[in-house]
């Protein structure tokens, strides 16, 4: 298999990302969303106890590069289907935030079978409302201020200050600003089939949502819940869009229960 | 030289406490605001001063702009097609329809040949790359503007230019089974091409090109750098050095009968920079896509960070992003607006000078895009403006033929 064509492929994209390893045990894939999976970060430290977390950052995102041709969420999903064929295990579970969380759902809707689990964190990716009716907020259309409000419980602690942020830090944000808007402008954050198939995923699945997210409200969560057989779905107080970031001890409590549980 | 007239018809009729409310008085501002009455007078004013412009020889452009108070010109094509039927002697450019912003180029091709075959042949295609309002008003993605941009050019050149009969266009961006425009155009093998942009990336783009390459209110500096870079890169491809005539330059020009008269012109046109500039961060400086990612500790920062010294690195690339040249020019006054060159004001004698000044300063160009009324100038003081400079400046700019500088 080495040598096959697909494989060399797989070596080209996915070893240009840039990647966080941490931990011993069954692996957890994780899809970063509008935030960066901190390196530092509580949560990684939190899970890494439990299993072995892969986080690439997307092409286009933090320090990944990205080729020419690679700009949409097409693109992004195969890439990680090359990857969950290429990992040793023979299943591992997937947990996708925000826009990582369409991107979770797609990959386990196109091929569940290697996965064991699915953990969806606010995820993007299907439209619910009215044609006149946004379900998730434009980033890229609203004043700055107003979509820190709505990204997060508790703004002041938690949202990027710039001011404070280093350039390197501040490049790797726009960097991922840039690829986001390249792989989610249109339609926005959502692909129109995918709530169609949804009722394809056939692994036990998490939907978990900070109560306060006004990016993608709960309501839509416990929607797109409804629409994968067996899903639960759980909402995490004094969280916004990022409860592993906000909320991180509940957070990883839920992951690491729900894993063990699904294990028996 | 060249001169080309220019009003963007700017809606200066909001009430102050609305514009300073907003946020953005372009893309967001609630069109309530904007009367339709007032509008149309606007249109005929506007639209009368173009064709005094054909009477008095002096050539007319037509820009676009979308959704703000700075512009009521949303649908390019439809003034170019007007003054292609109503103008008579003169040239028309249009600076231009947005081709990034629009779905289908094969449209924007066979707009531009209809009004080029209505003009007899009088036609100049000006293509812009357009701003973050823009890209919201047109709901285009922001990231990956300037390649879509690039292939909407090949495209509608191919269009223009093709004479057999269908072809098919299978490109990154845009795609078309059957491109055969009727009519053809009337200019072999097309109009003339302009291209605007201050950045010297593009610039070495629109040079290997050959296209005229117009700057809009950079001053000297900016402007000077982007022709290099447009002079450099055709001497790396190889390619003959072009003459003044393959560059142009923006600005606000009024001529009045006195100095005081002048300068007071001058001092409405620059409610366009004032006024009509102020957009949203987050259709600005946060907008995905218009700055390289590298620059962000500049612009996202709204204060230099802890122990910052100043980067220069920015400046001597000459790469400012179009939003950090607006946020510089909505305080200028009239004599700064003058000394950074982008206002040139005065008796047709001292308009002249000043203009002959940045000719100097920047090596010369071969055609002047002049904003000759916006803000609250009245319609008689455009008229006014317009005899002026057409009788006393444009025939000595006229008299400085294209050149091909020696360094």
């Amino acid at each position: 298999m080495a040598d096959s064509p697909a494989s060399a492929h797989r070596l080209m994209v996915y070893d240009t990302l840039e990647s966080v390893r941490r931990g011993v045990g069954r692996p957890i894939l994780a899809l970063h969303g509008l935030q960066p999976i901190d390196p530092a970060g509580r949560c990684l430290d939190l899970l890494s106890c439990q299993a072995e977390v892969i986080a690439p950052s997307h092409p286009g995102f933090g320090d990944s590069s990205r080729p020419d041709d690679f700009d949409t969420v097409y693109d992004l999903v195969h890439l990680y289907l090359d990857l969950l064929d290429s990992l040793p295990h023979e299943k591992v579970t997937v947990l996708g935030f925000s826009f990582g969380g369409w991107l979770a759902a797609e990959i386990a809707a196109a091929c569940s079978r290697r996965i064991d689990k699915l953990i969806l964190v606010a995820p993007f990716g299907i439209k619910l409302s009215g044609r006149e009716t946004p379900d998730i907020l434009d980033i890229f259309n609203t004043h700055p201020d107003i979509v820190r409000a709505r990204e997060w419980h508790d703004p002041d602690r938690f949202a990027p200050d710039f001011n404070t942020m280093t350039d390197a830090a501040l490049v790797r944000y726009a960097r991922g600003r840039d690829a986001l808007c390249l792989y989610g402008f249109q339609p926005y954050m959502y692909n129109p089939q995918l709530r169609r198939w949804l009722a394809r995923i056939a692994v036990p699945t998490l939907v978990l949502w900070g109560a306060s997210d006004r990016i993608v409200t709960p309501e839509y969560g416990r929607a797109y819940a409804g629409l994968i057989p067996g899903a639960r779905f759980a909402t995490i107080e004094a969280a916004g869009h990022h409860p592993e970031l906000e909320q991180p001890d509940i957070f990883a409590d839920y992951v690491t229960s729900f894993i063990a549980r699904a294990e028996q | 030289m060249e001169s080309w007239w220019q009003c963007e018809i700017p809606y200066p009729f909001v009430p102050k406490h609305v514009l300073d409310a907003a946020d953005s008085v372009r893309a967001t501002l609630p069109n309530k605001w904007c009367d339709p009455k007032s509008a149309a007078d606007l249109y005929d004013e506007v639209l009368d001063e173009f064709l005094l412009c054909d009477d008095e020889g002096l050539n007319v452009l037509a820009i676009e702009h979308h959704a703000g108070i700075n512009s009521l010109m949303g649908a390019n094509p439809m003034f170019v097609g007007i003054l292609a039927r109503q103008t008579r002697k003169v040239r028309i450019l249009s600076l231009g329809t947005l081709v990034s912003l629009r779905p289908d180029p094969v449209r924007i091709a066979e707009e531009y040949a209809t009004a080029d075959v209505m003009s007899r042949g009088r036609l100049e295609i000006g293509f812009v790359k357009s701003g973050g309002t823009e890209m919201a008003s047109n709901h285009t993605n922001p990231v990956g503007n300037l390649e879509r941009y690039w292939e909407a050019i090949d495209l509608i050149t191919k269009a223009l230019s093709h004479h057999e009969g269908p072809f098919s266009w299978e490109g990154k961006y845009f795609t078309h089974r059957h491109v055969n425009i009727w009519p053809r155009a009337w200019q072999d093998p097309h109009p003339r091409l302009w291209s605007a942009t201050g950045d010297p990336y593009t610039a070495a783009e629109v040079g290997r090109r050959g296209m005229v390459h117009v700057l809009v209110l950079r001053g000297p500096d900016g402007t000077r750098r982007a022709y290099e870079a447009h002079r450099r890169a055709r001497a790396e491809a190889g390619l003959p050095k072009v003459s003044t005539d393959n560059f142009a330059y923006a600005a606000f020009v009024y001529a009045g009968e006195t100095e005081e008269e002048g300068r007071a012109g001058g001092e409405k046109l620059l409610w366009f920079l004032n006024t009509s500039l102020k957009s949203a961060p987050q259709l600005s400086k946060f907008l995905p896509g218009t700055i390289p990612p590298e620059l962000a500790p500049q612009v996202y920062r709204s204060g230099p960070p802890p122990g910052a010294v100043p980067d220069m690195t920015n400046a001597e690339k000459g790469v400012v992003p179009a939003s950090q040249n607006a946020r510089r020019l909505m305080s200028l006054g009239v004599d700064e607006a003058m000394a950074q060159g982008i206002l040139f004001c005065g008796t047709p004698d001292s308009v002249y000078r000043q203009i002959m000044e940045f000719y100097d300063k920047v090596g010369g160009f071969g055609h002047l895009a002049m904003i000759g009324r916006s803000g609250f100038m009245t319609h008689e003081e455009s008229v006014k403006g317009i005899k002026l400079f057409s009788r006393e400046v444009a025939p000595r700019l006229r008299a400085v033929g294209p050149i091909i500088p020696e360094s």
